[in-house]
């Protein structure tokens, strides 16, 4: 009796998984549309982006100059790239960059747009315009331009110094250690200020004027007002900002690549880590070693984004 | 007294603004003029302020170096193409996932979407530049116009498009009215959601103009070089020839200048689009 029920129970689940089998095919033959009009983008999503991406990762394992077969090794690429001392100056110049010019670029548009939206009462557009221009410059040209800018034997920026002191000042910026991470954190700034100043602007536009009244009314000053009515309110604004800065910033190449002339500076001092992978690959044909490269940037923009995440969700 | 302190704030945050403003334009303003001085004139001290004379034999001497039109032009046809593939992938793909709700796989292929947004393409770069090679396509322009058609946060936000400009309704009256598929996506959606489209080429069109990186991976031939490369390239071979440069700089950011200017509105919702609607 209980066999019975049994088999009819398993019977009555190998029908429900048949008639589902069936409904499934029957939805997807109603739904054939879909499958054709995604094609297009998963077939070259698949071939150039998924597949390299995986393949990475297994290619970051084994010793390759991309001919023949690769080879095996472990994770001896990993032992390798951390014993690197041009591999961990590359991991710091890049969080050293990415965090001034985030932490800078962010500041000032902030600033930018608290003013303009309160206290700049014409013009809004042209500011929001002009703001805009240098992202419209490709960061390689931006590059070529501000190397111009501090040129040791033209440069403006020796030129307005030497007013000030006597005889003539020729500072080789571009040769400098110190100063090369400020001037690439200085082209950032420059070229992603108006990005940022216009999601702020449009976010600030969003808080009702009644909160900044009703404030006042309680007795809280400028600075009080803005720590505690507008931050707590722009904070999903100033995520997706912070986030946009993180995963270009980490990745960042064209601007040290351009500035230095794809030598990475005196000392490695501008070597960021996507200009090192580039090397590893492309000038010494290490491509497993590059691969796996790849796979400590990828880890480190994935933490930090994680990081940027929970310090302003958590600041609410 | 309240009002005197506000007026205070007012007058500082107009010059804080402007000389913000002046510091941002300035890098412009000297490249045009660098690039209208002589090569000498340059070296001189102070270096010039003004617009010179000498922009003719600047042009002569640019294209005599490097084969600057044949650059621009490819810039353009390769800006071009990839626009155009990036705006047809991810609109018809983003069709399909606002149309087709209840299809198996719409949910979970979407959130392979949205989350790739997110993974940097540099984590994939060693196995995508050897598909390259295999492919045959080093040196060519292939690399720079067809990988780079599946955007996925094109498709993401032409879905949140869709979405928002083409109701229900309209699917299914079309339907009732014996519309197939393919021309619903073609005479009902695309023309609904042609200011998103626009937004999307400009970005597009940017990306692609501003690329250096993957150009400078996959072309040899100087006569292949796009417009930010070849410039590169001329400050490493002839990198005294300050005014050459800076001329080249200048012809390949004009023509996005006026675009900008002529349509600021438009370009203001590319470039900061996905991340104010989302």
């Amino acid at each position: 009796m209980q066999m019975e029920t049994k088999k009819e129970a398993s019977l009555d689940s190998d029908r429900l998984i048949n008639i589902e089998r069936n409904s499934l095919l029957k939805r997807m033959k109603k739904n054939k549309m879909f499958y054709i009009s995604i094609a297009p983008f998963l077939i070259l999503f698949l071939m150039f982006s998924a597949f390299p991406i995986i393949a990475s990762f297994f290619l970051g394992f084994t010793k390759w100059n991309g001919v023949g077969m690769p080879e095996f090794v472990g994770v001896n690429n990993y032992i390798k790239l951390f014993k690197d001392p041009v591999f961990i100056k590359s991991i710091y110049n890049t969080v050293h960059i990415w965090f001034f010019s985030t932490i800078f670029t962010m500041g000032l548009a902030f600033v930018l747009a608290y003013m303009v939206n309160h206290y700049v009462h014409r013009a809004k557009g042209f500011f929001r315009v002009v703001f805009l221009f240098p992202l419209l410059v490709a960061p390689a040209l931006t590059a070529i331009m501000i190397s111009v800018v501090f040129s040791t034997n033209s440069g403006l920026v020796n030129a307005v110094i030497s007013l000030f002191i006597e005889g003539t000042f020729n500072y080789d910026w571009i040769r400098s250690q110190f100063w090369i991470k400020p001037l690439i954190v200085l082209i950032i700034m420059w070229r992603w200020t108006g990005y940022h100043f216009i999601l702020y602007i449009a976010g600030l536009q969003t808080i009702p004027t009644e909160l900044y009244d009703a404030a006042k009314i309680d007795g809280a000053n400028g600075l009080q007002i803005i720590k505690n009515v507008t931050l707590p309110l722009m904070v999903p604004i100033i995520l997706v900002s912070a986030i946009t800065a993180t995963v270009g910033g980490i990745q960042i190449f064209d601007e040290p690549y351009v500035l230095t002339q794809g030598t990475g500076g005196v000392n490695n001092s501008a070597v960021s880590m996507g200009m090192y992978l580039y090397q590893t690959a492309f000038q010494y044909f290490q491509f497993g070693l590059a691969a796996a490269q790849s796979y400590v940037l990828f880890a480190i923009i994935l933490v930090v984004t994680l990081i940027n995440a929970k310090v302003l969700r958590r600041r609410t | 007294m309240k009002n005197i302190k506000k007026g205070a704030n007012r007058y500082f945050s107009y010059l804080f603004v402007i000389v913000v403003m002046l510091l941002f334009v300035f890098p412009l303003a000297w490249m045009f003029i660098l690039a209208t001085n002589s090569k000498a004139d340059i070296y001189t001290f102070p270096p010039p302020l003004l617009p010179g004379t000498e922009l003719v034999s600047n042009f002569q001497r640019l294209f005599d170096t490097i084969p600057f039109w044949m650059n621009l032009w490819n810039s353009v046809y390769v800006g071009v193409l990839n626009t155009v593939l990036i705006l047809f992938v991810s609109s018809f793909a983003a069709f399909g996932f606002a149309r087709f709700v209840n299809a198996p796989g719409n949910k979970w292929l979407f959130y392979v979407v949205v989350g790739s947004i997110m993974v940097p393409p540099l984590a994939g770069i060693i196995p995508w530049f050897m598909e390259m090679k295999w492919l045959g396509w080093i040196d060519t322009h292939w690399p720079l116009i067809i990988p780079t058609a599946a955007y996925p946060f094109g498709v993401f936000w032409m879905h949140q498009y869709i979405k928002q400009a083409v109701p229900e309704e309209l699917y299914e009256a079309s339907i009732l009215d014996g519309a197939s598929e393919m021309r619903i996506y073609l005479q009902v959606v695309i023309p609904l959601i042609r200011p998103g489209l626009g937004a999307l080429a400009i970005l597009a069109f940017l990306n692609s103009w501003q690329n250096f990186q993957l150009p400078l991976i996959v072309l040899n031939s100087t006569e292949k070089f796009t417009i930010p490369l070849a410039l590169a390239n001329l400050t490493t071979m002839f990198g005294t020839d300050v005014a050459g440069i800076m001329l080249g700089t200048s012809i390949s950011v004009l023509p996005i200048f006026i675009a900008f200017v002529l349509a600021s509105n438009h370009f203001i919702e590319g470039l900061t689009s996905g991340s104010v609607k989302s």
